[in-house]
């Protein structure tokens, strides 16, 4: 929701103040636990809206996302590195995949990198279930907790702050580019790719600038995901936990680039926690929610409470 | 590798090749014409394998049964185009999205109708032919008999007088309209022909492989690779590609073994590279 000039700052000073006494006020540990999953699946969720927002919609967010979290806990399992080296590099060795898988997808046009996702997708799952060196269809367990000096990362609250950093750090990330340049070429791009490149925005240039951005915090959010429950699986990081992400922006608002991830993040890791079905027909259940919120739901949570769909933060 | 092996295998490769063909060309016939991405498309498939081994197992002829099967999930195709994809027309990520909610359906559905257990149809021809000392089934040359019989019903339907309204609106929508067709019914017949498609290629599949609720989630990564390299919305391209895929699928498989899907990726990515648009595609200029 964008708020009048004046109202931001204190907003945001008192969502703040909220954020940072929650685990004081909420005692239920369940609840944390997808309060923090729904934090890092917001920065994923993210980087899915700055890359729809420039006509490039993937279904293998998930896959970034787990390859962040691969690198992370093959670097802390097999060499040792400790969480605060490993964090950088799974950002960094996504965002390099991210850039040479990039050369090859984005020059296609938004159709074939849409279905090239769906590819990718599937089979970064099946490529990590066949490599031996990463534990196969088991995945790697036993990744080491964060720590600094003696004090180890255990409890959910400690848990907590680190997500909260972490969202924090990708919210400026993504808001800085927003209002940069770049997000000014971005907009441009997202109202009329001819007329972008009509007046020389380099467009493949810019959509580069914010697939290998999305990759980055997806890196991120993978490593702490990781280090949070210590244990991956590539089931895990397969095409329908990006339908879900994907959808997680759906439900926050697609136009909203920064509040509706974590709106609609937080709603859809929440939500069916209470709403626990006969598992039989789980499926049959998602997949008809899905179909609904796409026909009668278009403009999310936050589009109730604006009209116009162009932009905002 | 013996002469014997290689002709095996080549035969294997032509086979899968062709029912690669038949779900390819419905997909790119849906796009081409409808711009509708059906990401259910492979599951559609998975559905024209359960009703074919239903029908034939409970004992109607094959070849009734074979179009019965088509029938049933172009019917099936229409439905979904009138419920799902026509409401979400040109909104591509929620159309995207509702189609793979509805593969999940389809393939729950099965589950819980079917069972989870594979189920085995038996292959209507019996035999071999015997050339020399190699082998070949009479059932993998009728799986490719029966794929050029489609594509050549598919291409002289295309040559009638619908099917050119239907290649009228695929290559200029606004144009087409201004001759009296009507967009809205070609885009659902589109949607009913590639539905068909892929129903016969999942009828004709049933007796070689046998049919899983999950069939459709393999053959979705090998349909969008073939319909990415040739081009999308080419049927020539697809059929060509779709051949080649099949015949690299099954001599990769026989020196690779699972992992030939990362070869066909290798592929896949070098074509792209050199050929961003497809080999056979246009250059769109609204898919930038």
């Amino acid at each position: 929701m964008r708020l009048s000039g004046h109202l931001k700052i204190p907003s945001l000073m008192l969502a703040g103040v909220i954020l940072i006494f929650l685990p004081f006020v909420i005692k239920n540990q369940h609840l944390m636990h997808i309060i923090i999953l729904a934090s890092l699946e917001s920065i994923v969720v993210m980087g899915f809206v700055a890359q729809h927002n420039l006509k490039l919609i993937t279904f293998c967010t998930a896959a970034f996302w787990g390859m962040g979290a691969y690198i992370s806990g093959f670097l802390s399992t097999k060499l040792g590195l400790s969480f605060w080296s490993c964090l950088p590099l799974a950002g960094i060795g996504t965002a390099l995949f991210a850039f040479i898988l990039g050369l090859i997808v984005i020059r296609s046009g938004w159709v074939t990198f849409l279905m090239i996702s769906i590819v990718l997708g599937e089979v970064f799952v099946e490529a990590l279930g066949h490599m031996d060196i990463v534990g196969g269809w088991d995945g790697i367990t036993g990744i080491p907790r964060p720590a600094i000096g003696t004090f180890v990362f255990v409890s959910k609250g400690a848990y907590y702050y680190l997500a909260l950093g972490l969202t924090s750090l990708c919210a400026v990330i993504f808001a800085a580019f927003y209002k940069s340049a770049i997000g000014k070429a971005w907009t441009a791009i997202n109202q009329s790719p001819e007329l972008a490149a009509s007046v020389g925005i380099n467009i493949f240039k810019y959509r580069m600038i914010a697939y290998v951005a999305a990759a980055f915090t997806s890196g991120l959010s993978g490593s702490l995901y990781a280090h949070y429950l210590c244990f991956i699986a590539p089931h895990t990081f397969g095409i329908l936990r990006s339908l879900y992400l994907s959808i997680n922006a759906a439900v926050g608002g697609l136009y909203f680039f920064i509040s509706g991830p974590i709106i609609g993040s937080i709603i859809l890791r929440a939500v069916p926690e209470y709403l626990r079905i006969t598992d039989k027909y789980e499926p049959i259940f998602e997949g008809a929610v899905i179909i609904l919120i796409a026909l009668f739901f278009r403009r999310g949570v936050l589009g109730f409470f604006r009209k116009s769909t162009l932009r905002g933060l | 590798m013996s002469f014997t092996i290689f002709v095996q295998l080549l035969v294997n490769g032509l086979v899968m090749g062709s029912v690669y063909v038949l779900v390819a060309t419905g997909f790119t016939v849906v796009y081409g014409t409808a711009k509708v991405m059906n990401f259910a498309h492979g599951h559609f498939y998975m559905l024209g394998a359960f009703i074919y081994g239903g029908l034939v197992m409970s004992g109607v002829h094959w070849a009734i049964s074979l179009v019965l099967a088509g029938m049933a999930v172009g019917v099936f195709g229409l439905i979904a185009w009138h419920i799902i994809f026509k409401p979400l027309y040109q909104d591509v990520f929620l159309t995207v999205a509702a189609s793979i909610g509805m593969g999940l359906i389809m393939v729950q559905g099965i589950i819980v109708t079917a069972g989870e257990r594979d189920i085995i149809v038996p292959s209507v021809f019996k035999g071999v032919l015997e050339i020399g000392d190699i082998t070949v089934p009479i059932e993998k040359l009728a799986i490719v008999a029966i794929t050029f019989g489609v594509m050549l019903i598919l291409h002289f339907f295309l040559r009638t007088k619908i099917g050119k309204a239907l290649e009228a609106t695929t290559i200029d929508r606004d144009a087409a309209s201004l001759q009296g067709i009507n967009p809205g019914r070609m885009f659902g017949l589109a949607m009913a022909l590639g539905s068909v498609m892929a129903g016969i290629a999942g009828a004709v599949v049933v007796p070689y492989l046998t049919a899983q609720a999950n069939m459709g989630n393999t053959i979705t990564l090998i349909f969008l690779c073939i319909v990415v390299v040739a081009g999308h919305g080419s049927i020539k391209g697809a059929v060509i590609v779709g051949i080649l895929f099949g015949l690299i699928k099954s001599i990769g498989y026989h020196f690779l073994g699972s992992m030939d899907i990362i070869l066909l990726m290798v592929i896949v990515a070098i074509l792209m590279y050199i050929k961003p648009w497809g080999i056979w595609g246009v250059e769109f200029k609204r898919t930038i």
